[in-house]
């Protein structure tokens, strides 16, 4: 996991997403000017529909903008082919979802391991970052369980280790309480915090005031634009 | 690709059922394909096992007087065909019966053939102890030479594959006959679907039989088949033109015994000799109905694998989002299909193995020494139970049934 030192990892310079259905234009996102450095925690807002989704997918590098340019790490990320994508989403992106999205059929220790095959990862050196990742959330003891042996908390926390367990540059989040109680919702909260604490760069999409004010900086999106940044600070927490 | 493997196991077991149904459907469409080539390639494309060069032999057919064909000539006719023709490398001749073996209290039934003195030479068979006939014993001459050859599934049976056998006489039909020689497993004799296990000189039959000597007699005695072998270099119609020739010739010669019969050529796949002139159309329609089968179970299959890819949309897509490229993805299909594929080949086997002995059901004659296991896609070939000895029911000719061409 990096350290916060100030370099720019994300940027996205006016950056537009047009879905057309049917002769229908939807757009998406409209001159998105944003950019992340490492170590910070981003909290991207607003009303359903306004984008942040889409901005997160983009971020993630599973869609392409239409217009502008997303430059990630230095790298741009226009002209990346399919595999291309694909590897820098696997060494350097982590995902976190709203709906967890653990394979079902795959344990909780095999679902961490998941991406790191991917990678080419020796299977000695897969096992311990796939230990080390789940001691790290508290579910070591559930490596042999079935995701649907776990509770909503205990997927998204498995979730979270999947995505730390590469060590990526960036963890994306996109609403990681959404399907979770008040109670379950603040210990990932707590976990995204304390993995921001030990240098992790975090974007985390949510529509909740209260976990946005837990990110360092706060992005404001309405119809597809960046209508406000806001810097958290114990006071507006 | 162990772990691949592993979840590809793993992902089939969650779906059992559709597992079972697509595993199920395909070895039936494998299974029945399997048997029905299995057939054909035993009656069909090889009817004759255990000779040289199979594809160069071809049955040679007299017709009656009306035109009707009919498989069976004299002596005398066989002998013309022989020496007169220049297409064919050689012609034999040969008849087959049933024989009591051993002692009368304890004679046993054997199906054998009487077969002309170039028998074995004609067919390209050697043997695998002893010789076959020599020169000498190739002449007309009755009884003269009491010699005959054993089946190797007789020689196992009877002697315990005692190689010591050969010069050792054996009890045929009240007649001590020497043992000469052994000829080869898969040779199982002339007609396809029966299976022999004694070869005597035609020259025998007349002694064993009590018959009377119908070398010269060339009307009445009209119980013999011939096969031939094209000469190299020669086709079919050629050869066909020049027995036709031939056939209008005797005619012309012998008036009384001859006029109004015809000869020909039929390759042996559509020869009136054997069961394919039983089931040889039937196989075809079979053929065509299996590959009717696959393409339909295919199609199946494909519809089941698709609604099982639909409903696993969301799997792909997070496997995509944690880095994995499409080819690995795809890869991963793949390898469950082809474990699919396999454990259905597997069972489609295992099947075609148990379903390719069926085909005695299509056969009537069970007296008859049938030989219809023609083996796992028709490679091997053994006696069929029809081939077990039957020596409590009287001997029974067998007319084919005849195929118009």
């Amino acid at each position: 996991m990096n350290r916060a030192n100030n370099s720019t990892l994300i940027k996205l310079e006016n950056v537009s997403k047009v879905f057309v259905t049917d002769e229908i234009e939807t757009h998406a996102l409209s001159g998105v000017q944003l950019e992340i450095r490492t170590g910070e925690y981003v909290s991207i807002a607003g009303p359903s529909g306004c984008g942040k989704s889409t901005l997160l997918s983009i971020i993630g590098l599973l869609d392409t903008p239409s217009e502008g340019t997303y430059v990630l790490n230095d790298r741009p990320a226009q002209g990346l082919t399919a595999a291309e994508r694909a590897r820098v989403r696997n060494r350097q992106i982590g995902f976190i979802f709203q709906s967890f999205n653990l394979i079902g059929d795959l344990t909780v220790y095999e679902n961490v391991e998941l991406p790191l095959t991917y990678r080419g990862m020796p299977a000695a050196e897969r096992k311990g970052r796939v230990t080390q990742a789940l001691e790290r959330v508290g579910m070591a003891h559930r490596a042999k369980h079935l995701p649907s042996q776990l509770s909503g908390g205990q997927q998204q926390r498995v979730a979270v280790a999947r995505a730390l367990g590469g060590s990526p540059a960036v963890l994306l989040a996109d609403e990681p309480t959404g399907n979770l109680d008040s109670h379950n919702g603040e210990a990932v909260m707590n976990l995204l915090s304390e993995l921001h604490r030990g240098g992790a760069t975090i974007v985390m999409v949510t529509h909740d005031s209260r976990f946005s004010r837990q990110a360092t900086r706060t992005v404001h999106l309405f119809d597809g634009r960046v209508i406000d940044e806001q810097v958290e600070t114990d006071q507006t927490r | 690709m162990f772990s691949e493997l592993k979840y590809a196991v793993r992902s089939l077991a969650k779906t059992p059922w559709l597992t079972a149904v697509v595993i199920i459907t395909l070895a039936v469409g494998i299974g029945a394909n399997t048997t029905v080539f299995s057939w054909v390639r035993g009656v069909l494309l090889n009817p004759l096992h255990g000779v040289a060069d199979g594809q160069r032999l071809v049955s040679l057919e007299q017709s009656s007087p009306g035109g009707i064909p009919n498989n069976n000539s004299s002596y005398p006719d066989f002998r013309d065909f022989r020496d007169s023709s220049h297409s064919l490398a050689g012609v034999l001749a040969y008849q087959f019966a049933a024989l009591s073996l051993g002692e009368e209290s304890q004679a046993e039934r054997v199906w054998g053939q009487f077969v002309s003195g170039n028998f074995f030479d004609v067919l390209g068979v050697r043997p695998v102890a002893g010789r076959f006939f020599q020169a000498d014993e190739q002449q007309e001459a009755p009884g003269k030479y009491p010699v005959a050859v054993i089946s190797v599934r007789f020689w196992r049976r009877h002697f315990h594959s005692d190689p010591q056998i050969i010069g050792k006489t054996i009890r045929v039909n009240r007649q001590q006959l020497t043992v000469i020689g052994v000829a080869p497993t898969e040779f199982l004799g002339t007609v396809t679907g029966l299976s022999f296990d004694l070869w005597v000189p035609l020259a025998m039959d007349p002694f064993l039989n009590e018959a009377p000597d119908w070398f010269e007699n060339r009307g009445d005695r009209r119980g013999l088949r011939l096969l031939a072998r094209l000469r190299p270099g020669v086709s079919l119609p050629e050869a066909r033109t020049e027995i036709r020739t031939i056939a209008r010739r005797l005619a012309q010669s012998y008036p009384r015994t001859n006029e109004g019969i015809g000869a020909t050529l039929a390759p042996m796949d559509q020869s009136s000799q054997g069961i394919q002139s039983l089931i040889g159309r039937m196989l075809e329609t079979l053929l065509g109905a299996g590959a009717i089968l696959l393409l339909i179970v295919c199609a199946n299959v494909a519809n089941l694998m698709l609604v099982r890819a639909t409903t696993r949309q969301k799997e792909f897509s997070i496997r995509l989002a944690l880095g994995a490229t499409r080819r690995r993805v795809i890869g991963q299909l793949l390898l469950e299909s082809l474990l699919l594929a396999g454990l259905s080949g597997l069972a489609g086997v295992l099947l075609a193995r148990q379903m390719t002995s069926w085909l005695r059901f299509f056969i009537p004659a069970e007296h008859l020494p049938l030989a219809l296991d023609f083996g796992f896609g028709g490679f091997a070939i053994r006696p069929g139970p029809g081939a077990a000895d039957d020596s409590q029911r009287p001997p029974q000719r067998f007319e084919w049934a005849r195929r118009d061409r």
